[in-house]
This record gives structure tokens, C-alpha cells and sequence, in this order.
């Protein structure tokens, strides 16, 4: 009887280490918090396509949709995050052939982004306060631009803490715009000689 | 003798066609420009279209190194001072001034070889240990790349540098000998400034 009381703890005390060998061993990453940060940049989504819908054109149209589209750059950069570690494949990044590794000091900078947010989204509440006072003219645009240019400041600030906060590379985000500028000409002759 | 005279002459005109290049090379300082020149021969050197036009500054719009830049020319008193080119292209990863900067440093090292001075300037180490973030640095005035030459007439400065998220990037040329000028120049503004 003693023997086999004996037994049982020591096969139980076996498979509890092989548990927790197991789990040491097996780093499956949350997906929570990811989607804790989703979901509150899709509040922002749609706030910003709310404030699209307000202007047909213009500069505010210009700053409203620059706002929503890097909104939704974080949004697809965290969805492709989050899909990975659902299926178990962890997303890697590259820059100029180097391997992505995030900075010794990230929390560091994610506190020091997280108090410029802080500090932004007080300006915001002033301009706000301020937008009341007028309902339209020149003033009242003036008003509603600061107002849609400190909510982008926050929108790229949020977007490099989360990626920061992911281990996201902020770098390989966004690709070159293709705007070239045709009035600019290059004169005939050698680089060497313009220099 | 024949032969001497011969060798004495292939001689004489190497070193004529060698000087004549040295005074080629120095007489243009920048583009077909030399320090000093009014500002209606600077307009007539350039094959380009005026972009801007003040009383002190000529302004271009071209291309080098495949690059769109700003053509600069600045005026003390009707004389050529400064030019620069300036970066007109603005791009979404900020990482990538860093190369413009460097094929900028690319081309003078080639014209004028190593820079007298070439630095990497932190203000703020706090993205120094990520480079993915060096172009946010630089934005925030946290980081500057700075290098120069010196020729007998001219300061060259390759400079990267940015302030509230606004980056430029571009080459300055100085006259030496018309530093005097500026300078008094600038005093003069400044005390009407006052």
C-alpha cells in the first residue's frame, strides 16, 4: 500500500515537471493585448471616418484623411501581428537586410511617447475648448485645422508606441511616396562637375 | 639633341596642359558660378528656369544624383557669397534622408576627396541604439550628420539635419574670401533688427 502511495507521488511530481518543462518550453504570446489596442484604434477609426465625412475637400479634408490613413496602417500593421501569433508563426522584420531587433531601452520610449500623447491630447482639449467660441469664418477654420493637425500628432505618435510596444519596426511601414516634382530638370553635363 | 628637344617640348606641354586644367578646375566653384559674380551672371550661367527670384537669393529647381534638389544663389551687395543645393524630396521612412546624405558625401569625397571634418553628431542618445529610428532622430534634432571640405576659395558643408519633425538635407558652398562681407553684412541686419 505504502508502495503504491509511493508510486502515484512520484509519478505525479514527474508529470507536473514535464508540465511545467512543457510550458516553459512552448512561448505561446498572448494575443489580448493586441486586441485590447485594436479595438481602441478602431474607436479612433471612427471618430476620423466621422470627421471625413464632414468635408467634401479642402485642406481639413487633406489632414482628416491623413489622420484616418495612418489609423488604418496600425490597424493592418497590428492585425497581421495578431494573426501571426494566432497561428503560431512569429513575424519577423528586416531593415536594409538587417533583422529588426527592438531597442534596449523600448519602455523607456514608450513612456516617453505615452507623456507627449499626454501632452497632446491636453492641447487638444484647450483647442477644442477654443473651437467653441467660434462657429465658422476664418478664425473657426484656423481652430478646426489645429484641432485635426494635434489629433494626426497623436495618430502617428499612438502608431509608433503600439508598433514600438509590439515589436513592430516603425521603419518598414510606409513605402516611398512616388511624388516627383516634373518641373525638376536635370541640366546636361556630369554629377561630378555640378558638385 | 634632336631627341632632347623633343622630350624638353612634350615636357613643357604636359605641365602647360596640367596648370591650364588646375586653373579650369578652380575657376567654376559652384555649377558655372564663381564667388563674387552679380546676380545677372549667375542668371545667365544657368540653363534652368527661375523658381524664385528676391532681391538676396536666385532659386532653381533641377535634378542631380537623380535626386530633385533646390539650386541656391545668394547675394551680398550684388556678389555671389553662398549656393547650396537643398533636398527637395520628402520622404515616409525618415531613414532614408540618411541616404541622401550619404550619396551627397559620396560625390564630393569623390571631387574633393576624404572631408576635413566629418561627424555624427548626437543631442539626444535616446534612439541612438536603434537605427530603424535614426530618421525619427534626426527629425527631432536629436541627431545631425555633418561633414566638410575646404578648397583654396571655398567651405563645403554636407549637412543632415532636422528640427520638429522637419528635415533637410543638402550641400552649402562659402565664399572665404567674401566672408567679410557677410559677416558685416549680417552685423547690419542685426542692428536695424534692434
Amino acid at each position: 500500500m505504502i508502495f503504491r502511495i509511493k508510486e502515484r507521488i512520484k509519478s505525479t511530481l514527474l508529470i507536473g515537471f514535464m508540465l511545467s518543462l512543457l510550458s516553459a518550453c512552448t512561448d505561446i504570446p498572448s494575443t489580448n493585448d493586441i486586441a485590447t489596442d485594436m479595438a481602441s484604434v478602431e474607436n479612433e477609426i471612427n471618430d476620423a471616418r466621422k470627421t471625413v465625412s464632414e468635408y467634401s475637400g479642402g485642406l481639413l479634408f487633406i489632414l482628416a484623411s491623413t489622420r484616418l490613413e495612418t489609423l488604418l496602417v496600425t490597424r493592418a500593421m497590428l492585425e497581421q501581428k495578431k494573426s501571426g501569433l494566432k497561428r503560431f508563426i512569429s513575424t519577423s522584420y528586416s531593415v536594409d537586410g538587417r533583422k529588426h531587433v527592438p531597442p534596449s531601452n523600448k519602455q523607456q520610449l514608450i513612456r516617453e511617447i505615452e507623456q507627449d500623447i499626454t501632452k497632446l491630447k491636453k492641447q487638444l482639449e484647450e483647442a477644442e475648448m477654443e473651437s467653441q467660441n467660434y462657429s465658422g469664418g476664418l478664425i473657426g477654420v484656423l481652430s478646426s485645422t489645429s484641432i485635426v493637425t494635434i489629433k494626426i500628432s497623436i495618430a502617428f505618435l499612438e502608431q509608433r508606441m503600439l508598433l514600438l510596444k509590439h515589436d513592430i519596426p516603425y521603419y518598414s511601414l510606409i513605402d516611398e511616396l512616388d511624388g516627383k516634382d516634373k518641373n525638376f530638370i536635370p541640366t546636361p553635363g556630369e554629377d561630378i562637375d555640378k558638385f | 639633341m634632336m631627341k632632347e628637344r623633343i622630350i624638353t617640348l612634350i615636357l613643357l606641354i604636359a605641365i602647360l596642359l596640367s596648370l591650364t586644367n588646375m586653373v579650369w578646375a578652380e575657376e567654376f566653384t559652384f555649377r558655372k558660378t564663381k564667388w563674387g559674380m552679380s546676380k545677372s551672371d549667375v542668371k545667365a550661367s544657368e540653363p534652368l528656369e527661375i523658381a524664385e527670384s528676391e532681391d538676396s537669393l536666385l532659386g532653381y529647381k533641377t535634378q542631380v544624383l537623380d535626386k530633385d534638389v533646390y539650386v541656391g544663389y545668394m547675394f551680398i551687395e550684388d556678389q555671389l557669397v553662398r549656393s547650396f543645393y537643398m533636398l527637395a524630396e520628402s520622404h515616409s521612412n525618415k531613414n532614408d534622408y540618411i541616404n541622401d546624405y550619404q550619396g551627397f558625401k559620396v560625390i564630393l569625397e569623390k571631387k574633393y576627396g576624404k572631408p576635413l571634418d566629418d561627424q555624427t553628431i548626437w543631442r539626444n542618445d535616446l534612439y541612438k541604439d536603434d537605427y530603424s529610428h535614426w530618421g525619427m532622430a534626426i527629425g527631432q534634432g536629436h541627431l545631425i550628420f555633418q561633414s566638410t571640405w575646404l578648397t583654396a576659395t571655398t567651405e563645403i558643408v554636407n549637412v543632415l539635419h532636422g528640427d520638429n519633425f522637419e528635415i533637410s538635407c543638402g550641400v552649402q558652398y562659402k565664399s572665404i574670401n567674401l566672408k567679410e562681407i557677410e559677416e558685416k553684412a549680417k552685423e547690419k541686419k542685426d542692428l536695424s533688427d534692434f
